[in-house]
């Protein structure tokens, strides 16, 4: 077959039209795993899904959080503690983030992180239903609420309208000072089993008079499989069983690419080429179809997600797959290579 | 410049042991145009593969020019591969989705030329061979002759000391085969040592010597009388 006067291999179109399938397949679960995150966040008013939530009563310093947090830093990462506020007008939310927590679908801008979260300047994140009300000031965004203004550090909102569109989420220290310390929060861990001993931290930490009123034993109400099965994990594993389903198919085409290739091996071989030209020359010819097929795959999933609204593609989803498919290919390239020069061909 | 002594060669294993080369010597000398020629399963191609370091020898020495080429090493095999030798094949061993210059430019790729040396050298060995205008023409474009014309362009445009045949004019008409032939004699004129393996007596006798091969070990030699310009070579 020849392109533009240029003779295209055989094996060449087919790993091309495997790369594309591919990368689509990928490009289609990364996007729905994203969707799926988004709509368990909305579910969740903004959680994670394994949080606890506790109350502060009879703390006398309204400072005390400045002695505990550092002491929770230390020990632990990836968590989060919210303050819900009760508002007549905005579903605001007071917010501390140590690491690498569930975040919100961002529309521009940034989430909080450690040194926005926990600072003694006011920050905001805004629903993007309370974007109208951002003025500009030196180049910076506030918020104004209840006649303190927030500087905005990001806008987050979903196309579809949700709660997350109406809320506004503000600094630690800003909630504390609006809610006052004996108020209700939500502790929230990136992995479920530091609830309890973050929640534990912090029932030890908060001394007399202070106290704080938090369920502490482990619930246990569904067993092995049936836990499996009333999760996600369903839906997961059927994208993981996709994944390795394309990815062997992928292998055979790569192992008959190697075979196509033959004649080009021989003729290298030849020529006297050393091990490392040969190594350079094929990840070169392979690379550059399978960029090609990744560049397809990108272009149908615009398609479809033009035609079929519920599917959705943002640039994230795009660099995690172009990543994820990147490392597939070269590991099924290094194992073809390796098979393949086993057999001296 | 060529001196094997007592070479073997076996494929398999256990039961199903092939000896190729059962201890064959012979020697070569710079400037010979030399055939070998033997029944199919003889040994010849294995013994061209083993003089132009295609393969390793298990066991025996093979001298190039006095040193001691050294099987062990694939780097070492290699590199004496892509300095001395030219090889040309039976069925040409082009690659189809290269046009005929990109083939032919292959064995000065990653060698320090530069792009316009490349051309420089890739078509002046074109025009040598008479297949300056088939530079753009992809092999499944060309007549078989031709494709061993760029086979042969190949296989000299790195300037080997040495280039190794397997049956050159065997996917060729009487003819084209006889011109493939000028060709080598033409080489060997200029300087090449060619060695031919061959089962065509025809071919073997345009040589200046026929080395016979016969179940991995070297049945005789004869001289042929043709006119090569360095005669002298022995088993």
């Amino acid at each position: 077959m020849k392109v533009f006067g240029k003779k295209i291999p055989r094996g060449n179109l087919l790993i091309y039209f495997s790369f594309t399938v591919v990368s689509l397949c990928i490009l289609l679960i990364v996007s729905a795993v994203r969707a799926e995150n988004v709509t368990k966040l909305i579910k969740n008013s903004l959680y994670s899904g394994h949080q606890k939530s506790f109350t502060i009563i009879n703390s006398e310093d309204e400072k005390q959080w400045e002695n505990v947090i550092p002491d929770i830093e230390v020990e632990y990462e990836h968590f989060a503690i919210y303050v819900p506020m009760r508002s007549s007008d905005v579903a605001l939310r007071g917010v501390y983030v140590n690491g690498d927590i569930e975040q919100p679908p961002m529309l521009s801008g940034e989430y909080f992180d450690h040194s926005t979260a926990w600072t003694d300047q006011r920050k905001a994140v805004l629903g993007k239903n309370h974007e109208k009300d951002v003025s500009v000031r030196d180049g910076k965004k506030y918020y104004r609420y209840n006649d303190t203004d927030y500087e905005v550090i990001g806008i987050m909102g979903t196309k579809e309208e949700s709660r997350i569109n109406q809320m506004v989420l503000i600094d630690f220290k800003s909630a504390i000072g609006i809610a006052g310390i004996n108020t209700r929060y939500v502790l929230d861990t990136k992995n479920e089993a530091n609830i309890y001993d973050i929640g534990q931290k912090i029932y030890d930490l908060f001394t007399y008079p202070a106290e704080v009123l938090i369920g502490l034993q482990e619930q246990n109400d569904s067993t092995g499989l049936a836990a499996y099965l009333s999760g996600d994990m369903i839906m997961d594993t059927m994208y993981v069983m996709i994944l390795i389903s394309f990815s062997l198919s992928t292998v055979l085409i790569t192992f008959i690419w190697f075979r196509f290739r033959r004649q080009l091996f021989y003729a290298w071989k030849l020529s006297g080429y050393r091990k490392c030209p040969v190594c350079l020359e094929i990840a070169k010819r392979f690379y550059v179809i399978a960029g090609a097929g990744f560049v397809a795959g990108i272009i149908l999933m615009f398609i479809i997600s033009n035609i079929v609204p519920d599917v959705d593609i943002v640039f994230m989803d795009v660099c995690r797959a172009f990543g994820m498919t990147l490392g597939l290919g070269t590991l099924i390239l290094c194992f073809c290579y390796v098979v393949n020069n086993n057999k001296k061909l | 410049m060529i001196r094997i002594e007592n070479i073997v060669k076996t494929f398999g294993k256990k039961d199903a042991v092939v000896e190729a080369l059962r201890g064959i010597s012979l020697s070569v000398r710079e400037g010979e145009m030399v055939a070998v020629m033997g029944k199919s399963g003889s040994g010849k191609s294995t013994l061209l593969n083993i003089l132009g370091g295609m393969m390793s020898a298990d066991g025996g020495t093979y001298l190039y020019n006095g040193k001691d080429v050294n099987f062990k090493s694939q780097k070492e095999l290699v590199k004496f591969r892509r300095n001395e030798i030219g090889f040309v094949v039976q069925y040409f061993a082009l690659v189809d989705d290269l046009n005929v210059f990109r083939n032919v430019a292959l064995p000065l790729k990653y060698q320090g030329y530069s792009r316009k040396k490349i051309t420089k050298k890739v078509m002046e060995t074109l025009a040598s061979l008479g297949i300056e205008d088939k530079a753009k023409a992809y092999p499944f474009e060309l007549s078989g002759g031709q494709q061993q014309r760029v086979a042969i362009a190949r296989a000299v445009v790195k300037s080997p000391r040495i280039i190794l045949a397997d049956e050159p004019t065997g996917a060729l008409d009487e003819a084209t085969g006889e011109e493939v032939q000028k060709i080598f004699r033409t080489l060997n004129e200029n300087g090449k040592t060619v060695i031919i393996v061959t089962h065509d007596a025809k071919v073997a006798e345009k040589c200046d010597r026929i080395i016979y091969v016969k179940d991995g070990i070297v049945e005789g030699s004869s001289e042929t009388g043709q006119n090569g310009c360095h005669k002298g070579g022995s088993v």
